[in-house]
This record gives structure tokens, sequence and C-alpha cells, in this order.
């Protein structure tokens, strides 16, 4: 009896989260029903939910098959994504781990730095990156792309905290510790080989199943934020999906080429 | 500054141990930490250096290094007169009250949908459209459901009986709200995938040893979920004040700023200042302030974790 009470309740909670979900789904609903539509009908209001003209095919067929065929970019995309999410967590889990279980000199400062370097808006620092980048002859190429989203701060502060978070318990196992001195068992105890051990065995393990969390971020960001944002992102060929229709408005894009196109002129 | 989470009542320093041993545990954190340092050395920290540079200079980037002018404390001191910077930057602060509203929402959220309800991962893929879904596309939606005459919402407001609602993002007073309230639920979905994998890290025999002591819900949530959260919360709460005050797509796409500056935010600002107006010098001396401005309130947060943050 109490178990279909409590089954009762669960579905109404269900339906409930759904209806307002609802609301969470529009700018998905609107980007599907624009892709039907004709250009000229896109910001039309009141919203067409369900377009008047049908332009369906023929959207379609240029995306796939047009002068810039999206299997391309979508290509690229996968690329570079499948990259910067490799990279990323390799160099995330290193240094959060480092962070959370460690004990060396200088850690609060080293990581205090990495965060600064996250508050800094990144059109503050464009045209110095950008400038960094072709001196490195990074510019317009897959690499430098890879490498512009693969020291993720985000996942290193998250994955640093889950460290410190969860493994509390189990790192405390009698077998890791000095007879007698669980309390005083930190880190990496037996220091030096062990470190590497540690990290494998039990911080990787316990937390592989919220690995995914901190991979999806640089994968989001190397998708859409990068490409759009970054003018080192160009060539037809080489353009990422995202750069097209990207996060930025019209003006932005058209600052970023002007500069560009300046700064290729200069050199 | 917490030293060890594990053991705080013993001093690292203090602890008897070889000194060969000490060394070794220092190369091994520098290894561990020595790929992400270089690179966001090279990416990020290197630029920002050269923007500190570029904040005491003129400079017009398209006309290249040779223009570049030093005038000392100018830039600062046209800042300090600079009403549209002042009134962004009172924006930001306002702004930040998004973050604890935010994490409310979601916390609450994820408690529902990691165990209250079926198909949990159909939820966590729905609230989460909105932070993957195009920022063009958010802006209309939003921008239709806040029509001022037309919208969903005022139509509801009127059939409550409310007679003149506000016009919400063309009003002067009402536009900054409009967009917290967006940012809000853009953002709830990525909150949310962070503090349902929070809440899973949890173990069960801290919940199960409470109801045998005969812990209410409420208790429950009080002594065990929060405390045991509190590490994503420090996160999430750092990581979402900093992002607050890097807002600027919405605010580009879908006021421009307006109206009369009321939801300018110190980014778009600088945005204009630098690629309309291309003056970065004047606009690296806004990234310098707003720079600080971050530090500060990240360095007090930093500070007051050991009051409330469980490791």
């Amino acid at each position: 009896m109490a178990f279909r009470k409590l089954d009762i309740r669960k579905a109404i909670a269900t339906a409930l989260l759904f209806v307002v979900g609802l609301t969470f789904l529009l700018p998905f609903l609107w980007m599907v029903s624009t892709s039907f539509k004709p250009e000229a009908d896109v910001f039309k209001y009141p919203i067409e939910w369900i377009p008047k003209q049908w332009q369906a095919a023929q959207n379609y067929k240029e995306v796939w098959m047009g002068k810039f065929p999206l299997y391309l970019y979508y290509w690229n995309s996968i690329k570079v994504t499948v990259l910067t999410t490799l990279c990323s967590v390799l160099f995330s889990c290193m240094a959060a781990y480092a962070f959370a279980k460690i004990d060396f000199k200088g850690r609060d400062a080293a990581f205090l730095i990495v965060l600064a370097t996250y508050m800094i808006p990144s059109q503050a620092i464009l045209v110095p990156q950008f400038i960094i980048y072709r001196e490195l002859k990074l510019f317009d190429t897959h690499i430098g792309l890879v490498l512009l989203n693969s020291f993720s701060v985000l996942g290193t502060f998250l994955l640093r905290q889950f460290f410190l978070a969860s493994t509390r318990s189990i790192w405390r196992r009698p077998k890791w510790t000095a007879p007698g001195t669980s309390a005083s068992f930190h880190g990496c105890d037996p220091a030096g080989a062990a470190c590497h051990r540690h990290l494998r065995h039990s911080a990787l393990y316990l937390d592989m199943e919220r690995l995914p969390e901190s991979a999806y971020l640089p994968a989001l960001g190397a998708s859409a934020d990068a490409a759009a944002r970054h003018p080192q992102v160009r060539g037809r060929v080489r353009r990422i999906l995202f750069s097209d229709h990207g996060r930025l408005g019209h003006r932005d894009r058209a600052a970023a080429h002007r500069f560009h196109n300046r700064a290729e002129a200069g050199h | 500054m917490q030293t060890q989470p594990d053991s705080p009542s013993v001093p690292s320093r203090a602890r008897p141990r070889f000194n060969k041993q000490r060394i070794f545990e220092n190369l091994y954190g520098y290894a561990f930490i020595a790929p992400m340092m270089i690179g966001v050395s090279i990416m990020t920290l290197l630029p920002i250096l050269a923007s500190f540079f570029l904040s005491f200079t003129e400079w017009n980037f398209l006309h290249g290094f040779k223009q570049i002018e030093f005038i000392g404390m100018r830039n600062f001191e046209r800042l300090l007169a600079d009403d549209v910077f002042w009134k962004s930057m009172k924006n930001n602060i306002v702004f930040m009250l998004v973050v604890p509203a935010t994490l409310a929402l979601s916390l609450m959220l994820a408690i529902i949908i990691n165990k209250y309800v079926y198909f949990k991962d159909m939820f966590k893929v729905i609230y989460f459209m909105p932070y993957i879904s195009s920022i063009i596309a958010v802006a209309m939606v939003w921008q239709v459901l806040f029509h001022p005459s037309f919208g969903p919402v005022n139509h509801m407001l009127m059939s409550l009986g409310v007679d003149n609602p506000p016009k919400w993002i063309a009003d002067v007073n009402f536009a900054l709200p409009s967009i917290m309230m967006i940012m809000i639920w853009v953002s709830i979905g990525y909150n949310l995938i962070i503090y349902i994998a929070g809440l899973q890290a949890i173990p069960a025999e801290l919940y199960e040893a409470a109801e045998m002591d005969g812990a209410k819900p409420w208790q429950k949530f009080r002594s065990i979920t929060l405390p045991m959260l509190s590490p994503t919360t420090f996160f999430l709460l750092i990581t979402g004040l900093i992002g607050t005050f890097k807002v600027f797509d919405i605010i580009q796409v879908l006021t421009g700023g307006g109206p009369a500056n009321s939801t300018s935010v110190v980014v778009f600002h600088l945005y204009e200042t630098a690629f309309v107006h291309l003056k970065m010098g004047y606009a690296s001396t806004m990234a310098l302030v707003l720079f600080f401005t971050i530090f500060i309130i990240t360095l007090i947060q930093w500070y007051g974790q050991r009051k409330w943050v469980n490791y």
C-alpha cells in the first residue's frame, strides 16, 4: 500500500516537472521550427511556430550538400571536441589531484593563480591572445583550437572540489594508513611514487562517474564558445560548425573580421 | 587557508618526516600541475599581463604596434569620470544576486529530480537545453514571452487583475530584473547537473544512520545534504559570481545595454570601447579594474570558506 502511494506522488511530481520543463525546451523548439522556414520569416512577430511557408527540404539540402557542406564542419567539430576533451580531462585531473591531495609548497597560491586566469573576460584579452597565437604559428590551425580549450580552469576547480569532498572516507582505508595514525593520513603519505598510484587506483576510480561532468565543460566550450568568439577561427574549410551562426551578434563578427583583415594585411 | 582537509588538527609543516620525502612530495606536486600551469600561462596569463601594460597606453590596434602611446594614469582618470562605466559596474553588482537565486532553485530541482521523479535522465536533458541552445534562440523566445502587449507573461498578469503590467525588457526599471530572470533560467540546467553529481556522491549510510536516529527530512537536509554538498556549492558560488561579471552575449543580443544604459554591464561597455570605438588602451583599463573587483570578491570567499565549507 505504501509503495503505491509513493508511486502516485512520484507520478504527480514527474508531471509537474515536465510542464515546467516545457518552457526550457522553447529555444530548442524555436531552432527546429526556424530551420524549416525561409530566411525572411525567421524574425517575424508573433513567432510562427508552425511555419506558414515551408522551406525545409531546400534548407537542409543546402546545409548538407550546398557550397559549404556541413558534414565537413561536423567532422572538424568532432575532431577538435574529442581532442580537446581528452587533453582537458587529463590536464585537469592531474592538476586537480595535486591541488587536492598532494601537500606541496605554494599550492594554494598556484591554485589562486589558475583561478585568477578565469577572472578576465575573454573580450579583454582577445587582441594579445591573437598576437601570441600568430607568433606561435597556431593561428588558423586545428591544434591551436584544441590548445585554446585544453586548459580548463572550471574542470580543474570542479574535480578539485570532488576529490576533496568525496574521497575522504575511502582514502583513509586502513591499508594506506600508517599504524595508529589514521587521523594524520592525508593525500599521499608514502610520498613519491605512491602519488600516481593513488590517483590511478582510488581517485579516478571513485570519481569515474563524475568525470563526464568535467569532460563536457571543455567539450561544450570547444564546440560553441571558442569557435564563435575567436578570430583565430577562420578559413572556409577549416571553419568550425558553430562559428557561422555563433553565440555572438553580427557586430562582433564584423569587428573580428575587420581586425583580422587588417592584422593580416599588416604582416 | 586549509592546507590539509583530512586532518585539520595536524599542521602539515610540523609533521616529522624525512627531508627527502618532503622534496619528493613537492616535486610530485609541481609535476602534476605543470601542464596546467604552462598552458594557462601562455594562453591566458601572458595576454592578461599584456592587457595590464596596455591599460597605461592609448592604442588603436588596427594601426599596429608602433602606434602604442604611453599615457601614464590618464586612462584611470578618464575612468573615474566615466558615468557609463560606473553605471555598468553597479549593474554588475546587482547581477550578483542571480547566483544565490540560481543555486537555491537548482538545488531544489536537483533533489527532486534525483529522488522523487521518474525518467531522471530525461529531466536532466530538458533542463540543460537552454544552456546549450543558441543565445539567439533564447533571446527570441524571451522577447516573445516578455512582449508588453501580446506576451503570455503580461496576458497572465492582466487576467490576474494587474492593470498596468511592466514592459519588461523595454522598461527602464524592469529591464535589468528581466535579464536576471533569463540568466537564472539559462544557468539552472548547468548548476542542476553539477548538484546532481554531488548528491550522488553522498554515501547512503549517512541517511540510513540518521533515519535510525529518527531524523526528519528537514533535519536530514540540514545536517547531511547541505554540509556534504558544501564543496560543490563553493565551486558553483565562486564560478557563478565570476560568471556574472563576465556576462556579455545575452546583453549584446537582447538589449544592447539599453534602454538608457539600464542593462549595460562592464564587459559590454569594454567591448564597445575596444571593438567599436577602437580604444584598446582604455578598454584594458576597464579590464584591469574589473579583474581586481572580481579578484577581491573571490578572495573574500576563499577565506570565508573555512566557516561553511565542509571538506
